[in-house]
């Protein structure tokens, strides 16, 4: 059985799935078949078999397995060395506006070799004080990431002890998320914390 | 400790894993970062140990073909370089097949009934205001497989764990002048003592209608995570029941009758218990029961003794036991000492201790006791105030936080005021310390602190100071001597001739955090 009757199958019977189970169902046949044929270095009908996927998940408006798909996709075109395609999924990921923690890797992995890092920014460092509640610090430097985890890193390396809640505004997709930091040498402790708001006169 | 690894076959890649827990089994989490030769490129908090490998596996898929095998056995070698002994045969089975050990524990079990526990009370010598939660699950039959019985053990502690409330219930009723019964249904915040480990609760039913009410009856559950240690009431008229419920203790006082505008006050003071899970595991079914044990302060330290008996006629083929240590305590020593694989002591990041212990094949009314050691776990109390005046703006700031040193030495109290408007008066603060405890050094050491005793229990301690400049700090610190515990209190603030009318807000949690507090440099979270 030549390799493009074997992919051939496979959609055939990922199709059958599809009608008759689950759309997990039908991801985990995929991502099985594709790991087999990978085991085999065969990753460009690996490829052929994600963009199926790809195609179908995207019919059916499923964004959560569509950015799967795509970080499948581009993952498998960077082993195969094959940039410009990794660069058009890696578009289409980022126009139509999907994220996941996969993708997010897979996208970073592609901006280090490509050399076209995605720019994010600390807009905003707040510190918690000796009150326990987070107070915004000056000196958010004026410096940009290629992802979340790589500023996170770099705060751990330049701030001092302590617990920090940061922002970072991704330009590309325009939004800001908030992480929290925590610096290795805190200790664990339980606290027994009571808040009460007063009024006087 | 964590390492950064490279992934076999690459130069390029890195993975790093950080474990919450020292102990591994499929609910090992962790945080697994990846890098390569420039910088980090991402991260993820895995909830359990499928999730870490299978995060460690996609990446691996990502910068290489995917083989299961080798990933399996980098995963194996890098918690061993960690020291934890972990299984390649499970990591692989939950590489390749993340529902397969899922769906045989669907299979196998068949259903999960109710059993009575009254004639293990004795056996168990548990208090006798605590029951024992039981349930049997019928089982088509124990796994031979190892893995699958492990998984199926864990999957029953963490489905039979008992959550501990931050609230009880409770039902209020009483009879009108004109017959009409009344009915209340309520939940009531358990709420923190005046030290640590110390809970209470505390309430008041008020007669708010005109004329008196009759057959007054206060109906309260208390979980059996809880130990009462003693209750306060303010009338001498009134009469307690209890009974022991379905995994609370149920109370009923009873009030003959209130007249309009008087009240029935009642509080409870609480410890928590030892919370323990013990599965008997037979032929065909395992028990799972619940019992819960006190924690007593003995000398300088607390101690608690637990004991299990197989009830029945025949051996078991074995006894799985997990003791959850309140969150308040650490443990210093259990006996018999806990050597894996039979003993575990498993402290989870965040969250607690909880030793586990696994025995095989116990004879008929063989007994099993564990006793532990415990002592507090490292704590801090922290009580801040937020000063409003009649229009709402925030005035300042107050803040006081107790660490204990070492019991001999005492505790220090950190006090700190922070100006959130321009404030002109003197700013005091004025808190309680026990009475036998001594004021032995402040810093700065020209604060001005001042003492009064107030009674026999209690004295005040007043702190007064010029106030700060807006959105500046001001700070005591107070060395405390004593060998009792320092008192869980908010202080009083008055700002100059205003004092407090009204707690408009108030909050009280209890939970772990990461903290640095070095009171030589106050200010570093």
């Amino acid at each position: 059985m030549s390799s493009d009757d074997a992919v051939q199958i496979i959609i055939k019977e990922a199709n059958e799935i599809l009608a008759k189970q689950t759309l997990d169902d039908f991801f985990t046949y995929i991502e099985n078949k594709t790991i087999n044929l990978e085991k085999e270095d065969k990753m460009l009908e690996s490829a052929i078999i994600w963009h199926f996927f790809e195609e179908t998940v995207e019919r059916l408006g499923d964004a959560e397995f569509l950015a799967y798909a795509l970080s499948k996709l581009i993952s498998r075109y960077i082993l195969m060395e094959e940039l410009d395609k990794a660069k058009e999924i890696y578009e289409k990921s980022i126009n139509e506006n999907l994220d996941s923690f996969h993708l997010s890797t897979v996208r970073t992995i592609y901006e280090r070799r490509s050399d076209t890092p995605t720019k994010r920014e600390i807009v905003e460092i707040s510190k918690k004080d000796v009150f326990g509640d987070f107070v915004p610090i000056p000196g958010a430097p004026n410096v940009y990431f290629e992802t979340s985890a790589q500023a996170r890193n770099y705060l751990l390396n330049q701030l001092p002890e302590g617990t920090f809640l940061m922002k970072v505004l991704n330009h590309k997709l325009n939004n800001i998320e908030e992480m929290d930091i925590s610096t290795e040498t805190l200790e664990e402790f339980e606290v027994i914390s009571v808040q009460e708001i007063v009024r006087i006169e | 400790m964590v390492e950064r690894k490279a992934i076999w076959g690459s130069t390029r890649y890195f993975i790093e894993i950080e474990p919450n827990t020292n102990l591994f089994n499929t609910s090992m989490s962790g945080l697994v970062s990846f890098y390569d030769t420039r910088d980090l490129i991402n991260e993820k908090d895995c909830e359990n140990l499928h999730d870490l490998v299978r995060t460690v596996f996609d990446f691996w898929s990502t910068i290489l073909p995917p083989h299961e095998t080798r990933v399996a056995r980098w995963i194996e070698e890098y918690l061993f370089n960690m020291g934890i002994n972990s299984e390649y045969s499970l990591i692989l089975r939950l590489i390749r097949a993340e529902e397969m050990i899922e769906q045989q524990l669907e299979d196998i079990i068949i259903e999960s009934v109710k059993i009575s526990t009254i004639h293990l009370e004795d056996l168990f010598e548990i208090e006798k205001e605590v029951g024992i939660i039981g349930k049997l699950i019928k089982l088509k039959h124990i796994p031979d497989d190892d893995y699958v019985m492990n998984e199926l053990v864990q999957t029953l502690i963490d489905q039979n764990q008992i959550d501990v409330p931050n609230e009880i219930q409770s039902v209020h009723q009483y009879v009108l002048q004109n017959g009409e019964k009344q009915n209340v249904e309520m939940s009531k915040d358990i709420s923190i003592g005046d030290s640590i480990g110390n809970y209470c609760i505390s309430f008041a039913l008020v007669n708010r209608h005109d004329n008196p009410i009759t057959n007054i009856e206060i109906f309260d559950q208390i979980p059996y995570s809880f130990n009462i240690i003693m209750t306060e009431t303010n009338i001498d008229n009134i009469e307690k029941e209890q009974i022991k419920g379905e995994g609370a203790l149920h109370l009923r006082w009873k009030v003959p009758d209130l007249a309009p505008k008087d009240r029935v006050e009642i509080k409870y003071f609480l410890k928590r218990r030892i919370s323990r899970i013990i599965l008997e595991v037979d032929e065909k079914e395992i028990t799972v029961l619940n019992s819960f044990e006190s924690v007593n302060p003995t000398d300088l330290e607390y101690r608690a003794t637990t004991k299990y008996v197989n009830s029945r006629k025949t051996p078991l083929k074995a006894v799985f036991i997990a003791d959850t240590i309140p969150p308040e305590f650490n443990i210093l020593k259990t006996t018999p000492e806990a050597i894996a694989p039979q003993g575990i002591i498993e402290r989870a990041k965040m969250k607690g201790v909880t030793a586990r212990w696994s025995h095989k094949n116990i004879n008929a009314e063989e007994a099993i006791e564990k006793s532990y050691r415990l002592d507090f776990f490292r704590y801090l109390f922290r009580g801040k105030k937020l000063i409003q005046d009649n229009e709402g703006n925030d005035i300042v700031k107050c803040l006081k936080i107790i660490q204990p040193t070492t019991r001999e030495i005492g505790y220090k109290i950190l006090y700190v005021i922070k100006s959130l408007s321009q404030v002109d008066e003197i700013i005091s603060i004025t808190d309680k310390i026990p009475a036998s405890h001594v004021i032995a050094g402040q810093n700065p050491s020209d604060a001005q602190i001042m003492e009064e005793t107030i009674g026999d229990e209690n004295k005040t301690i007043s702190w007064i100071s010029n106030p700060p400049k807006r959105n500046e700090e001001i700070s005591v610190l107070l060395q405390v001597s004593g060998d009792t515990q320092p008192i869980f209190e908010l202080f009083e603030v008055n700002v100059g001739d205003k004092k407090e009318v009204e707690v408009l807000k108030k909050d009280i949690n209890i939970e772990r955090e990461l903290l640095s507090y070095n009171f030589d440099q106050p200010f570093i979270v």
